[in-house]
């Protein structure tokens, strides 16, 4: 190799500064710089400029994971200290040079100084490379390892997803569930409610008899009520009603003396129809006037002036 | 960079060389700090370099390892802890590329580089953000002064790792050309960076 002159590389400090020249040529200027102040200096003047060229790239946080690994690995060394190779001690087979003017000696020596050095090297150069080779291996099992998470964590997700929606399946159906009982309880207690209507009305000793309308009442109103004489249950029957405007309700009344008594509200059906089954406090003959008013929801107190229906017992 | 330090930079906690001394005794909360100060750089710049996240996050876990094993060579005095880490990763981004060199290289607009710049300082050192930001402006400021051909070549052999005959091939230039480009763009840039220096020691003075 030409000893280059300072002229020629420090045309190329430029470029050797930025990493941008090829091997051979970054070798020449390295060597050069090495061994001259000028050209030194020269590529030191630029060090703030490459120093800080990476800040052009902006700032961005590696993922945790990054950390979390270097650590790891930094930990796990540490746990198995390998004694790094520069401070590794000098083989012991170098001996320090002894006096004398023999050159065949002091060749020999340089020879095994610069054989053992070479070894020294080779055998941290091997090193090297064993524990090169061993951290890409460990590097492609993490890899590995973090796939198979990734694959795992990604069917544990899926699973997830199927036992939510299993759930969310069971919670409909059990809603379902719970809705059917209520109607059949429904549907078993108004045909209960049917039954005891009809063996009442059909009974011999039940007694009936219509509920005169006033001119409030619809036209087509009409209302019939049942009893037994020493019972306390009234049965309603009551046909041509319009449902109660919103805020107000019929009521059932049940006088004796000056005294009337609410009884309950009917609710009359979108067919104009209303059964009305109650038992009243005392025996039905103990009362002597029935009456059905349309009243506020809120005044159960006395019955208003709008009496629909009514019947002297 | 010891000499384009804020006053902020001053009072800060920790000097990097103190950090890098207490790495080559084996002290991993040091190589932390450094970590936290100087990775979002490293990451960025190789994101940039080799356009993967993946690989990206290998030169940031390499790097730091590096740090971590050669710290006993960092020889105090001689030379910038942040520039030697940013070195280290440079390296290692070239090697990459060189081995994957099919992979085309470009070169970013001014607004690509705006849109990643401004990822938000989630860290809790104050002082450290803020060295960051002027870094961050101080070059800006100066690329932003040198002419956009000298700019173009000197971002193609830093972030793009091509030698000075690949850039010349890639712009269909005389080497020569390149290589003046090269020299000029870092010889300005050297200055613009030495006149701001003076400014600011004027300033703080």
């Amino acid at each position: 190799m030409t000893l280059s002159t300072c002229d020629e590389i420090i045309e190329l400090i430029p470029a050797f500064v930025l990493g941008a020249l090829d091997a051979d040529e970054a070798a020449r200027v390295a060597t050069h710089v090495a061994a001259c102040p000028r050209c030194r200096a020269e590529a030191e003047s630029f060090r703030d400029v490459v120093g800080l060229l990476p800040y052009a790239a902006g700032a961005l946080e590696p993922p945790p994971h990054v950390k979390r690994q270097l650590f790891a690995r930094i930990a796990a060394v540490s746990e198995n200290p390998v004694a790094p190779a520069a401070q590794r001690p000098q083989r012991s087979t170098v001996r320090p040079p002894v006096s004398g003017g023999w050159v065949v000696p002091a060749l020999t020596l340089m020879l095994a100084l610069i054989i053992g050095f070479g070894a020294a090297m080779l055998e941290a150069r091997g090193r090297a490379d064993q524990l090169a080779a061993e951290l890409a291996a460990n590097r492609q099992t993490l890899r590995s390892m973090e796939a198979q998470i990734a694959e795992l964590r990604q069917t544990a997700q899926a699973v997830e997803a199927q036992l939510i929606a299993a759930q969310r399946e069971l919670e409909e159906t059990r809603t379902q569930l719970v809705a059917s009982q209520r109607e059949l309880q429904e549907m078993q207690a108004s045909g209960g409610k049917d039954e005891q209507l009809v063996s009442f009305i059909a009974a011999p000793q039940t007694v009936s008899r219509p509920l005169g309308t006033t001119e409030r009442a619809p036209e087509q109103a009409s209302a019939r009520m049942f009893m037994q004489p020493g019972h306390n249950r009234l049965v309603l029957l009551i046909y041509g009603l319009k449902s109660a405007e919103p805020g107000k309700v019929y009521r059932l009344w049940l006088a004796k003396g000056d005294q009337a008594i609410a009884i309950g509200t009917v609710t009359v059906g979108p067919d104009g129809v209303a059964e009305f089954v109650v038992d009243a406090p005392e025996p039905m003959d103990a009362y002597d006037q029935v009456m059905i008013t349309l009243d506020e929801v809120d005044t159960a107190a006395r019955p208003s002036e709008e009496v629909i229906f009514e019947a002297n017992l | 960079m010891s000499q384009i330090r804020t006053s902020a930079a001053d009072s800060s906690a920790l000097d990097d060389e103190v950090l890098i001394s207490r790495v080559a005794r084996r002290d991993s909360s040091a190589l932390e700090h450094l970590y936290d100060r100087y990775a979002r750089i490293v990451y960025a710049t190789a994101l940039r370099m080799l356009g993967n996240t993946e690989l990206a996050e290998d030169i940031v876990q390499e790097t730091f390892w590096r740090v971590w094993r050669r710290s006993t060579s960092f020889t105090i005095g001689r030379g910038q802890v942040a520039g030697w880490i940013f070195g280290i990763a440079h390296n290692l981004c070239i090697d990459e590329l060189r081995r994957q060199r099919s992979r085309p290289v470009t070169v970013q607009s001014e607004q690509e580089e705006q849109a990643i710049l401004e990822q938000p300082d989630l860290r809790g050192d104050v002082a450290d953000a803020a060295i960051e930001r002027e870094r961050r402006r101080i070059i800006l400021q100066a690329l932003a002064q040198i002419p956009p051909e000298q700019r173009e070549v000197l971002e193609l052999a830093y972030f793009g790792g091509l030698s000075q005959s690949e850039i010349a091939q890639r712009l269909n230039s005389p080497i020569g050309t390149v290589k003046t480009r090269t020299r000029l763009a870092l010889q300005k840039m050297r200055d613009l960076l030495h006149d701001q220096r003076i400014g600011a020691e004027d300033l703080h003075d």
